[in-house]
């Protein structure tokens, strides 16, 4: 006996005593002598990410793997790369996902293969391995590093790097400018890629290279927020004639040779030099002409959906620009007045909230992994019942009944069997009653934007899994895949935790691997992807006199349309549900935000009061605090739930547009799930833009009708940080010495003249203190308006709007107003008046 | 132990030592146990409890809008279990650590050590018959358990898991107080010293785990709450985790997403010092096992020979 127990205790010492190596650290040993005994990879490896090693955190970022198969034998594997987590500060993902393409790589062969990440993801290194049958041949990271919110990223199509040479001139205080030359080659046909760049440039460059899916890409790029600088000039015919219609603001029908561009001096404050200048020729020019000359458009701005499009008649790499002393500033602004959106970030960069935009996709998990309560949820009262009978018949009502029977000893065969009883009897029942059922829950929004019948959307997809194992959803589709991971507390230096949640596959159809999931449990993605939906909504709307927006608006999809509105500023008119082909009467009072109102959030007030209160509205991003999901006792609670934390209906309200809204429950677009069709839930929010005509004869314009959009920029860094408890950075926050312009567009401005336009600055956000200023058009210069009551009238008004129906508003900041803080300009400025319409 | 004795003849005697334990004096124990009204107010108690955290659990997470299900059925599995193994704490070494002092205290002990059973025998039998009791309480409670399964996010191989982890915790306690009954006179002293003993091995020992990876860490007591979602290259658990019901649990216990409570902690690298990876619930249930073996094995030794202090005669 005491030998076993002198060799127990001896084998319990060797097991406390053992080494203690981490998991990690042997699989590192193991690896370091799997290398060492390694034969010379057969395969080569390098990895570019982004551009010229940069990025733009919120755009997609392409990976540019290059394979050599340096053996005599065909290999055919997978290229991996996993998302490093968008870890930021005091949190971490819980999980993350790799993305896989498969290559077949014939002998001695070199294959590029490009995947997409989504910038917030990639971490600060991106490591990419080639896997044959499992097994790691080669691998290779690289360091990307993002842009800052300073820099002004460029990507300009040229042919050759002095062309665009001329972009080093400019100066624009507190940023910084990027350009990346690129290529046929390297221009990703992917818009969400373009996306990395603030503005793309086409200058002096063959744009036939281009093949659709580029040209495509590039016009969903500016629809989707980016900017297209086009460069005319002696070369337009090569770069711009190629180009379709819709990316082109007027009519090119040649070029011409100009002594000297005066008509430039209106934007650089300076004469041009008088030599002659070929520039080419647009005809009726859309959109806004900045600079003109003899009736011949030099600078043109167009607004193409959430982008815009901005035309140079001339080639600032000619001779004259380099001698001429305005082209500093002539480059600079037109560089700002390009890309609007850059303007918001430069000024309002370190504005904001503390959590400000740090979870963006993540906030729709809750969303789409919550399935109908009774697919999943058994009764309450049911659970409790069963419970409380358990407890009397293992306990009390047993021991009774053996007792009776005068076989208490039994009670040890009697309380395990009716313990085992039970368990079968509950997992039998769970099975049968959900044991088939492969959910997937779908939620998107959609803009009906262009005439193409392909639309851009984005759908976050939450799988309920009916039984634990590993799942396969395909999309019958090309789509930039991603997760849709939860926070948790971030507790040291490295990006991820050890759990693999979702294996992409990107290509001409989207595969998404859910890898052991649990029983009914459920896993979320987005894809960034478009669907097929033909026709569109169709407004016929017109101003009445009273001001009120009325009309008709006409469902041209084939979708059922539920809980439409019509949204015009802050105001909004419910409609009954629209079958696909319907019409519905339209008359909506359109009016603002007063200065210093508080406004309930906007889907509060289109469905009613959120449930728990503080609802997601008031939420200010911090992850320890996310509202619970609202209960949805109705179809509205769900349609608030989905809008609400719909990363792309964020900004809805601040487009300054009249938008139609209404909420498909089709399906969009084809899954599958493991081959079968999966039992589908869908909600997508679809979106179209409506246009409003001013009516014949006398007419009221009211607040909220028209919306103003920055155009310029003079960055000065605040002096104070704003609104910590704000999750929206503001759109433009200029410290003492910058301003901001702002321009309202005014259709068909030719036929009408205002009696009466009054400008108001204040909104919401209260009044905003700065030194206003309008352009007169007609004596071309710039009038002090007195901004101090919070809105001003402007005399004999027909002045400060343009040929083209401009009218702009440049508030400046000084020392003794302090700071210019605009958190939205289509709310914070706005006109009214009285006009007459010919 | 009656019929033992009554019981003639060499190969009967020879029958009753191999069944002895399990059919004489288990038997007595059963009945004993199982005609009191103490053991119906035991279970009843011990469900009732469960089934209290049960309801308060289910109203707690009544609605049915948060769409978590398969979260809620990991959460109800970890609520339950917890609980249990908490009152598994009190309940086994309150159980056991009578065995050997009560008999003691009704001088009944020296009647047993006349016996031919040996003192393996004496030990093993009581062992069992405790345990039985115990085991009782845990599958008592599957009913409750079971509606684990009507949320989802629970496989029948995680509750078996659970409950392997929990017997064999029921086991080690069983022995621990075993042992100490053996060592003390009086059941008062040693229900008391299992309990502290118990108490200890489950949360002091728990504390000194967190208390070892909190250090390792650098990031002080935070890591409470971080367990499960520690990155790879977290170091190890001390290996005293090993041996902690409570860590042992959690690393048996689904998160709902696929993996542990534990995460990467779970898992024990070179066990034992061989090249081996196991889980750790799956060390603590073989190092459970072996300890409760070398215990027994003690406690029979002790019996045997008799406490030196138990030997002295009373003044």
């Amino acid at each position: 006996m005491r030998s076993v127990v002198g060799a127990t205790l001896l084998a319990l010492a060797l097991a406390l005593s053992a080494p203690r190596v981490p998991g990690v650290a042997a699989h590192d040993v193991s690896s370091t002598r799997a290398k060492q005994n390694q034969p010379k990879s057969p395969v080569s490896l390098t990895v570019a990410t982004g551009y010229g090693g940069h990025y733009r955190a919120s755009a997609w970022v392409p990976i540019r793997v290059t394979l050599r198969n340096q053996s005599s034998a065909a290999l055919s594997g997978s290229v991996t790369v996993p998302d490093q987590g968008s870890k930021t500060q005091f949190a971490a993902q819980d999980s993350f996902s790799i993305y896989q393409m498969p290559v077949a790589l014939p002998a001695e062969a070199t294959k590029q293969v490009t995947i997409y990440l989504q910038g917030r993801d990639l971490g600060d290194v991106v490591r990419v391995q080639f896997a044959v049958a499992g097994k790691t041949v080669a691998a290779a990271s690289d360091s990307p590093t993002s842009f800052d919110a300073q820099t002004i990223s460029l990507g300009a199509l040229a042919t050759a790097p002095e062309l665009v040479s001329w972009l080093r001139r400019t100066k624009i205080q507190n940023t910084s400018l990027s350009t990346t030359l690129l290529s046929p080659d390297s221009l990703d046909p992917v818009a969400e890629a373009l996306a990395n760049f603030d503005a793309i440039l086409l200058t002096n460059f063959d744009t036939s290279r281009l093949d659709r899916e580029q040209i495509t890409a590039l016009e969903r790029y500016v629809r989707a927020g980016g900017s297209l600088i086009l460069v005319g000039g002696p070369d337009w015919q090569e770069t711009l004639r190629p180009l379709p219609s819709s990316l082109v603001p007027g009519n090119l029908r040649g070029s011409q040779g100009l002594g000297a561009l005066s008509g430039l001096q209106s934007l650089a404050g300076t004469r041009p030099p008088p030599q002659t200048t070929i520039v080419s020729v647009l005809d009726h020019p859309r959109g806004f002409v900045a600079a003109s000359q003899g009736g011949l458009p030099l600078v043109v701005r167009q607004r193409l959906g959430q982008g815009r499009i901005m035309y140079l008649a001339f080639d600032p790499a000619v001779d004259a620009f380099p001698r001429w002393g305005g082209t500093v500033t002539l480059l600079s602004d037109l560089i700002m007045q390009a890309a609007p959106q850059v303007v918001g970030r430069v000024t309002s960069s370190g504005q904001g909230g503390f959590y400000t935009n740090r979870f963006g996709p993540s906030t729709m998990r809750p969303v789409v992994a919550n399935v109908p309560a009774s697919a999943t949820w058994p009764s309450l009262f049911l659970l409790i019942a069963l419970a409380v009978l358990s407890i009397l018949i293992v306990g009390p009502v047993n021991f009774l009944l053996l007792r009776r029977l005068h076989k208490q000893e039994l009670a040890w065969v009697a309380i395990p069997a009716l313990g085992l009883l039970c368990l079968t009897a509950s997992v039998a029942t769970a099975s049968h009653l959900k044991g088939n059922m492969v959910l997937l829950n779908t939620v998107g929004m959609v803009e009906l934007d262009g005439s193409s019948a392909i639309r851009p959307a984005t759908l976050y997809v939450g799988m309920l899994a009916p039984m634990r194992g590993d799942y396969r959803a395909v999309w019958d589709g090309p789509a930039l895949p991603q997760s849709l991971p939860q926070y948790i507390a971030d507790v040291g230096s490295a990006p991820s935790t050890s759990s693999l949640a979702l294996r992409f596959r990107e290509g001409s159809q989207t595969t998404l691997d859910f890898p052991s999931m649990n029983m009914w449990s459920t896993r979320t993605a987005a894809l960034r992807t478009s669907v097929t939906i033909p026709g569109t909504v169709r407004s016929k709307l017109h101003l009445a006199s009273d001001g009120s927006i009325v009309g008709t608006v006409h469902n041209g999809t084939s979708l059922m349309l539920a809980r439409p509105i019509v949204m015009a500023g802050r105001a909004i008119v419910r409609l009954s549900d629209m079958p696909p082909k319907s019409t519905r009467r339209v008359r909506i009072r359109p009016h603002a935000s007063l200065p210093g109102q508080v406004q309930p959030a906007l889907w509060d007030q289109i469905y009613g009061a959120t449930s728990p209160d503080p609802g997601f509205g008031s939420w200010d991003g911090d992850p320890w605090e996310e509202p619970p999901l609202g209960t949805e006792a109705s179809l509205s609670d769900r349609l608030r739930n989905a809008a609400e934390r719909l990363p792309e209906a964020r900004d809805i309200a601040s487009r300054g547009e009249i938008l139609f809204l209404g909420w498909s429950q089709s399906p969009l677009g084809t899954f599958t799930v493991d081959d079968a069709a999966p039992q589908r839930r869908d909600l997508n929010l679809i979106v179209s833009p409506l246009s409003v005509r001013f009516p014949r004869g006398p007419f009221r314009l009211l607040p909220g009708t028209i919306g103003a959009n920055v155009v310029d920029a003079r960055p000065r860094q605040p002096q104070s940080s704003c609104c910590f408890d704000s999750v929206t950075p503001p759109a433009v926050a200029v410290g003492p010495g910058g301003s901001a312009t702002f321009q309202f567009d005014l259709p068909e401005a030719h036929r009408i003249h205002f009696r009466e336009l009054a400008l108001s600055a204040g909104g919401s956000s209260g009044s905003v203190t700065a030194v206003g200023q309008a352009y007169d058009w007609r004596a071309g210069r710039w009038v002090v308006i007195d901004l101090q009551a919070g809105n001003a009238l402007l005399p004999r008004p027909d002045r400060f709007i343009s040929a083209a129906g401009a009218l702009q508003v440049r508030l400046r900041s000084t020392t003794e107003l302090g700071d210019l803080v605009i958190a939205d300009p289509h709310q914070d400025l706005q006109l009214s008046g009285w006009a007459t319409s010919s | 132990m009656g019929d033992v004795e009554l019981m003639p003849g060499t190969s009967a005697i020879r029958r009753t030592r191999v069944l002895l334990p399990l059919d004489a004096v288990v038997r007595k124990e059963l009945r004993t146990r199982m005609r009191s009204r103490h053991s119906l107010a035991i279970v009843t108690v011990y469900l009732g409890v469960l089934g209290s955290v049960l309801v308060v659990f289910l109203i707690e997470h009544s609605d049915p809008g948060s769409g978590r299900s398969s979260q809620v059925g990991s959460q109800l599995l970890q609520t339950l279990a917890i609980f249990q193994l908490c009152l598994i704490l009190f309940v086994t070494p309150s159980s056991m650590a009578g065995a050997v002092s009560g008999e003691r205290q009704q001088r009944t002990w020296e009647l047993l050590r006349v016996t031919r059973l040996t003192s393996f025998d004496i030990v093993w039998a009581k062992l069992l018959a405790g345990l039985t009791v115990n085991l009782f309480l845990l599958f008592g409670s599957l009913p409750l358990l079971s509606s684990v399964f009507l949320f989802g996010g629970v496989g029948p191989r995680d509750v078996l898991y659970t409950y392997l982890v929990l017997v064999l915790t029921v086991l080690l306690l069983a022995v621990i107080s075993l042992l100490v009954s053996v060592l003390t006179s009086k059941p008062a002293t040693s229900i008391i010293v299992s309990i502290v003993l118990s108490v200890l091995l489950g949360f002091g020992l728990s504390l000194l785990v967190l208390f070892l990876e909190a250090e390792q860490q650098g990031t002080g007591i935070t890591i409470l709450t971080q367990l499960g979602s520690l990155p790879p290259g977290t170091p190890p658990l001390t290996p005293w985790a090993q041996v902690d019901p409570i860590v042992a649990l959690l690393s048996a216990l689904p998160n709902g997403k696929g993996g542990t409570l534990l995460g990467g902690l779970g898992k024990v690298h070179h066990a034992f010092g061989l090249p081996w990876t196991t889980s750790l619930w799956g060390a603590f249930c073989l190092l459970s096992l072996a300890i409760s073996l070398l215990l027994v094995a003690l406690s029979s030794l002790l019996i045997r020979l008799g406490p030196p202090w138990l030997n002295r005669p009373a003044a």
